[in-house]
């Protein structure tokens, strides 16, 4: 009897797993889940940023969709002096809503909300107005593009995987609008078919630079989108449809790319790789007569020589107020590089060293700000779980920041001298005050937007 | 079921036999500063730093480094990321070393909790009841009794806040009399000094001003020449550095910021280095005023200042000191005259490189931390005899006997200078009195401020192999002594050449010389050198080439002068490069997609332009350059240079328009030298005389090109340069349409002695050097790894790594 009755029951467990017409778990709404980007909608640097998008890149593919919020943060500078005495502690704004929503004891700070697909793993904003978001997505393999307005809020066609009744509100809809397909892939048009490109690999990094910037002609937004496998992608958004046009693909960089960073003034993007000391360059050429043949090539390589041993540098930015210095983010060592771009190291293939700072285990994100009249660069620290900040003038560490789980990305906002930083183990985004380095003392955390969730086992623990 | 059971069964088996690996923790979090104190094993309690001073050791052997019974030597570390200060125990029997658990009452390594950023630390050497940790980024001191570090029980501290606002103080020292705290202010431009009380707390802090005037830098040049000194057995010519003028000095900052602080103990005085502006401030920490102020032309990160030694190798008066410190610019390596006040050349940078940069070390990459060490120095008898001849061993390089500059670099080694070896008597097996000479000890050179090589050298430096020729696939034509192959059609013959002051014959070793190179064991450099047939110029290549103009110009993002373009427009009419034709234009790569898949008729045009072959290989068309140019003020920001072009060289017939048909977008192409030899160092390049000139035109500096920056080689010519001299004989019949490469590689370059701290026990992990002590009582350099491996205990009797704590 047990052996008939064994492989009917393994049969039958099986069988409940072939069921493919599982949606899976919508989003609840306003639910951070392991956000991984964040940028400011500050298209004027000199006043505090209006709002800040944050992508929930759903890691854990809990939910059948990551997210993108906006977050008010006129609303959370009112609760932070309201509720929480003006920031002189850890804010938990835990209960986050829409911001329409009358709930009693919740935290409206949510301006929009809508569905993205899984693992997007950036975001990028149009130049100028921030009016368009580009992010590169693992899921679906090439670029979502959305478009933001304050009073608008979010535009790429979304609508709900099912239907709801008229006159819900969405905070109770039970999930969240997504994006329509037609907004998560970008245009083949002429010259993509006739260069025979196929957009293969895995997107990790994106950039957008306008071509008024790099070229002689006005043509819109030329964006370039790393992939993993050592291909850089180039994209024209010329405003005339939803979506860029992918333009030129280059192959021959580096494998396990990490990071894009244009170098400013200059149509030339960095790329940092996590197996390699080299740091690649990659080029846009515009061609002005015909802007859609424009086309990306390999602008040659830089070595981290003299550094032991270089191996892995995770994210690269350029010092706001020197074109001839940048930094650079390493794991081997673990430390930020500064870096001279314009005298060169040991040999011509080296770039010049200027200075090391050590930082904590698992670095993983740079951000640079001027702050009054000093120059700080932050880095990230996964694994040792600390924000690093160094003065850049001094040349020395200033500030170790502490009380995060997982930090990840942050962003700077320079007019109110405040960070936005993703805590991704936990789900939450933290609001450091960085004032406190004006007079040498520390940044404060001021206040978490989300509930933290600490990721927890399959069995529970 | 029961068909199942056994191969569950067998994953749990599996499962439960890996043994899981545990992982190693490290206690330190990112270590910055030691100091040292001595436990008194009876009494329990901290002593004088002299009390563990070991026995003077029998033999290098014997040298572990032990305290006398009764006694161990402890080491302090701040700890910057948690903003602690961490204890180890340095000796003792086996299990004894290691941290110290400051508070085991909680579960883990527990250390003093301190300011934010720990950065500095001082303890007295006299009275260690109480150590001072300084916070860079709370800007305060904490005290701590130094007892409450075994306690067990935690170690708590008292803070002392610093004046000012936001000081960024950036060291700290005792003063000498040990009464007083000396802090330097960097954000301020101060040093603070704090009274120390019997009890440890500090008083209130006086401040002084640094000096901000700029005295002029003193110039050696016009002084009397002072012999160096030096020891050589069977060395080659070595190249005395030059006497050159002071560098213009140079600030990053209106106002003083002190950086470093070093201890004179001849004066009581106390030398603080100055971040921002070219300065060393002398400073008197009694009175707490200036005593002189130094220009030294840049501003300075680190200090190090030697003991006496002697002056010259047959001197027995010590009278020299020198004061080393690093360039905060560029990480460089200083070494500043510091002998006598009353002397002229007090304070002067001095040349100590015959290869430029005379006034720096020989320090490959930038330097983060400076160290002197005197392991065995008896300053009463700096002559004394070598240790290890006495055991029946041979004096080496490794053997760390007077005085020396230990320089931590950033790619994780500590690399090792002479200012004064004890030693020398015995070294060179055809020149040492000592017995026991090594054999292999043939070549010797011992200098000050240079590069202790730490290998027996048994044969000097070489081309190695025989230089050849590469031609095309063809072969390999070694050069043979004579100067010629057995490929005269392909590969033209070297022709004798007389050697310049500056540079030795090195092939052949005997006989008429056809090449000269540098044979100076402490100025070459091992690289290879390239002489390739209208070779391409390094860093042109770019596949993001665009024409304009109709096809008469090229655009991209290299900048041509600074790569060494040069069009044909714009060669002078004499001198060198009189006459050349100019570079050309070399379209490497294939024909682009729209032309491959367009019009039949237009690809069977461009497929006979290119020479193209059905597995798609071109044959590069050459185009003429009349003229480079960079950064044009008609050229959009986003690119840096233009090549105007002329006439299309290869292949005959073609046209500028023919080359646009074919090229209509994807362009990858590349420079080269027309009917020359493009010649390319490993280490420095392609050394060229290109400038930007007027118009933005690239053009011939004369001065570069008589400094000996040239890049091309001529028929029927001598080439020269700074590192090397040979002479090319007439042109191969046929030699055109083809790139022979003539190699040529400078090897067995004697290797300056360092440890590469990365790498301890067979494993290898990056590392990040940061500060370097000498602790004389023991006679160990201590390295700080922020990185991995902590705290590093390094021996200098025979150099190694005896101990780590981390």
């Amino acid at each position: 009897m047990a052996d008939r009755l064994t492989p009917a029951l393994l049969a039958l467990s099986l069988c409940a797993a072939c069921n493919l017409d599982q949606a899976g778990i919508d989003p609840r709404p306003a639910t951070m889940n392991f956000p991984v980007a964040v940028r400011l909608y500050q298209p004027d640097p000199t006043i505090p940023a209006s709002h800040l998008f944050v992508v929930n890149s759903n890691f854990d593919l809990r939910f059948n969709t990551g997210t993108l919020h906006a977050i008010d943060l006129q609303r959370v500078r009112d609760l932070v002096a309201g509720q929480c005495g003006g920031g002189g502690t850890d804010c938990m704004l835990d209960r986050l809503t829409y911001v329409e929503d009358p709930t009693e004891g919740a935290h409206p700070v949510l301006s929009d909300e809508v569905g993205i697909g899984s693992h997007a793993s950036g975001l990028e904003l149009r130049p100028g107005d921030h009016g368009r978001l580009y992010l590169p997505s693992r899921t679906s393999r090439d670029l979502t593009t959305i478009d933001f307005a304050p009073n608008v809020g979010f535009t790429c066609e979304q609508s709900y995987r099912a239907a709801v009744d008229e006159g819900t509100p969405r905070w109770e809809a039970g999930d969240v609008p997504r994006c329509a397909r037609s907004r998560r892939v970008t245009r083949r048009e002429g010259v993509a078919n006739e260069r025979g490109l196929e957009l293969v690999g895995d997107p990790v990094a994106a950039a957008v630079v306008r071509s008024r910037d790099i070229g002689p002609v006005d043509v819109g937004d030329f964006l370039l989108v790393a992939l993993r496998e050592g291909r850089v992608a180039l994209f024209l958004d010329d405003g005339s449809a939803a979506v860029p046009e992918l333009l030129h693909v280059a192959e021959g960089f580096p494998q396990s790319l990490v990071s894009l960073t244009m170098e400013p003034g200059r149509a030339i993007g960095w790329l940092t790789s996590s197996t390699t000391n080299e740091l690649a360059r990659v080029g846009i050429v515009v061609d002005p007569g015909a802007p859609a043949r424009s086309f990306v090539y390999d602008a040659g390589r830089l070595r981290l020589g003299g550094v032991d041993d270089g191996q892995d540098t995770r994210d690269m930015v350029f010092h706001p107020r020197r074109s001839d210095v940048a930094f650079i983010l390493s794991r081997r060592p673990e430390s930020v590089i500064e870096v001279d771009l314009v005298r060169r190291g040991l040999t011509p293939s080296d770039l010049g060293l200027r200075g090391l700072y050590e930082v904590g285990r698992g670095p993983s994100r740079l951000a640079t700000a001027v702050l009054g009249d000093r120059t700080y660069v932050l880095a990230s620290c996964f694994d040792a779980q600390r924000l690093f900040v160094f003065d850049v003038e001094v040349g020395a560490l200033v500030s170790v920041i502490g009380g995060f789980s997982g930090p990840f990305e942050l962003v700077i906002d320079a007019a109110e001298e405040r960070a936005y930083l993703v805590d991704f183990s936990i789900s939450v985004v933290r609001v450091l005050d960085l004032s406190p380095l004006a007079t040498g003392g520390v940044p404060t955390l001021i206040a978490t937007l989300g509930v933290p969730t600490p990721v927890v086992s399959l069995t529970g623990t | 079921m029961k068909r199942l059971l056994p191969f569950v069964a067998s994953l749990c088996a599996t499962a439960c036999t890996n043994t899981p690996i545990a992982p190693q923790t490290s206690a330190f979090d990112r270590p910055e500063d030691v100091a040292f104190f001595c436990w008194n094993l009876r009494t329990s309690s901290p002593t004088a730093l002299a009390d563990c001073r070991p026995r003077t050791p029998e033999s290098i052997d014997d040298d572990r480094g032990e305290p006398p019974d009764g006694y161990a030597l402890h080491a302090l570390v701040t700890q910057t990321t948690t903003g602690e200060v961490a204890a180890a125990r340095l000796t003792g029997a086996e299990g004894e070393p290691g941290i110290i658990d400051t508070d085991v009452r909680i579960p883990g390594f527990t250390f003093a909790a301190v300011g934010e950023v720990p950065s500095a630390l001082a303890v007295s050497r006299i009275d260690p009841r109480h150590v001072f940790v300084l916070s860079r980024g709370s800007a305060d001191v904490h005290v701590i009794e130094t007892a409450r570090f075994r306690s067990g029980l935690g170690a708590a501290s008292t803070a002392f806040r610093l004046p000012g606002g936001r000081s960024l103080p950036s060291a700290m020292r005792l003063s000498p009399d040990e009464r007083a705290l000396l802090v330097a202010m960097f954000e301020t431009g101060q040093v603070a000094r704090l009274p120390v009380a019997a009890d440890g707390t500090l008083g209130e802090a006086d401040l002084l001003d640094l000096d901000p005037a700029l005295p002029d830098p003193v110039d050696r040049r016009g002084l009397p020449a002072v012999e160096s000194w030096r020891y050589t057995c069977q060395a080659p010519p070595l190249f005395e550095p030059p006497t050159i003028a002071p560098r213009e000095p140079v600030a990053l900052g209106l106002a003083p910021a002190p950086s470093a602080m070093v201890d004179d103990p001849e004066t009581g005085h106390v030398l603080v280095a100055d971040g921002s502006l070219p300065l060393v401030h002398v400073i008197d920490p009694v009175t707490l005023t200036t005593v002189r102020t130094i220009n030294v032309s840049v501003p300075l990160q680190a200090l190090a200042l030697t003991p006496r030694v002697p002056a010259t190798i047959g001197a027995t008066e010590r009278t020299e000191r020198y004061l080393y410190a690093v360039d905060a610019t560029d990480g460089s390596v200083l070494a500043i005259e510091w002998s006598d006040p009353a002397r002229p050349d007090f304070g002067a940078v001095l040349s100590v490189e015959a290869q430029p940069p005379h006034d720096r070390l020989n320090v490959p990459f930038p330097a983060r931390a400076l160290a002197i060490v005197t392991p065995g120095y008896d300053e009463a008898t700096p002559t004394a005899p070598c240790a290890d001849a006495q055991n029946g061993l041979a004096a080496s390089g490794v053997n760390l006997r007077g005085v020396f500059l230990a320089v931590g670099t950033v790619d994780g080694r500590v690399r090792m200078f002479d200012v004064f070896d004890a030693d020398t008597a015995c070294r060179g097996f055809g020149c040492g009195s000592g017995r026991d000479l090594n054999v292999e000890d043939q070549l010797v050179a011992i200098g000050r401020h240079r590069n202790r090589i730490g290998a027996y050298v048994a044969e000097g430096v070489v081309l190695e192999p025989d230089p050849s020729w590469e031609t095309d696939g063809v072969g390999v034509e070694v050069v043979g002594t004579g100067g010629g192959t057995n490929a005269p059609d392909l590969v033209p013959a070297l022709t004798p050449v007389t050697c310049p002051a500056s540079l030795s014959p090195i092939y052949p070793l005997e006989g008429a010389p056809l090449i000269c190179a540098v044979r100076d064991p402490w100025a070459a450099i091992s690289q290879s050198f390239s002489v390739r047939f209208e070779g391409p110029i390094p860093f042109t290549t770019t596949t993001g080439g665009n024409f304009e103009d109709g096809g008469g110009v090229l655009l991209s993002a290299t900048d041509y002068c600074a790569v060494g373009v040069i069009g044909g427009d714009d060669v002078p009419d004499e001198g060198y490069l009189a006459g050349y034709a100019g570079d050309v234009v070399a379209i490497t790569g294939d024909l682009p997609p729209s032309v491959l898949r367009g019009d039949e008729r237009r690809l069977a045009r461009c497929n006979q332009l290119t020479q193209r072959t059905t597995a798609g290989e071109v044959t590069p068309v050459l185009i003429a350059i009349r003229s480079a140019q960079s950064r044009p003020e008609d050229l959009h920001e986003a690119y840096v240079g233009r090549l105007r072009l002329g006439a299309v060289v290869r292949p005959e017939g073609a046209s500028l328009a023919d080359v646009l048909e074919c090229y209509p977008e994807l362009l990858q192409f590349e420079v080269r030298t027309r009917d020359v030899f493009t010649v390319s160092a490993g280490r420095r390049g392609f050394q060229h005389p290109i400038v930007e000139g007027a118009d933005h035109r690239c053009v011939v500096d004369p001065e570069r090109a008589a400094a000996g920056r040239r890049g091309r080689a001529f028929f029927e010519s001598v080439f020269e340069t700074s590192e090397i001299r040979f002479a090319l004989g007439p042109r191969p019949a046929d030699i055109s349409g083809r790139n022979p490469e003539l190699r040529m590689t400078v090897a067995r370059v004697p290797v300056g002695l360092s440890i590469d701290i990365s790498t301890i026990g067979g494993s290898a992990s990056p590392s990040l050097l940061t500060r370097m002590v000498y602790n004389p009582v023991d006679q160990r350099l201590y390295a700080v790894d922020q990185s991995v491996q902590g705290l590093l205990r390094i021996k200098l009797s025979r150099l190694g790594i005896q101990q780590t704590f981390r």
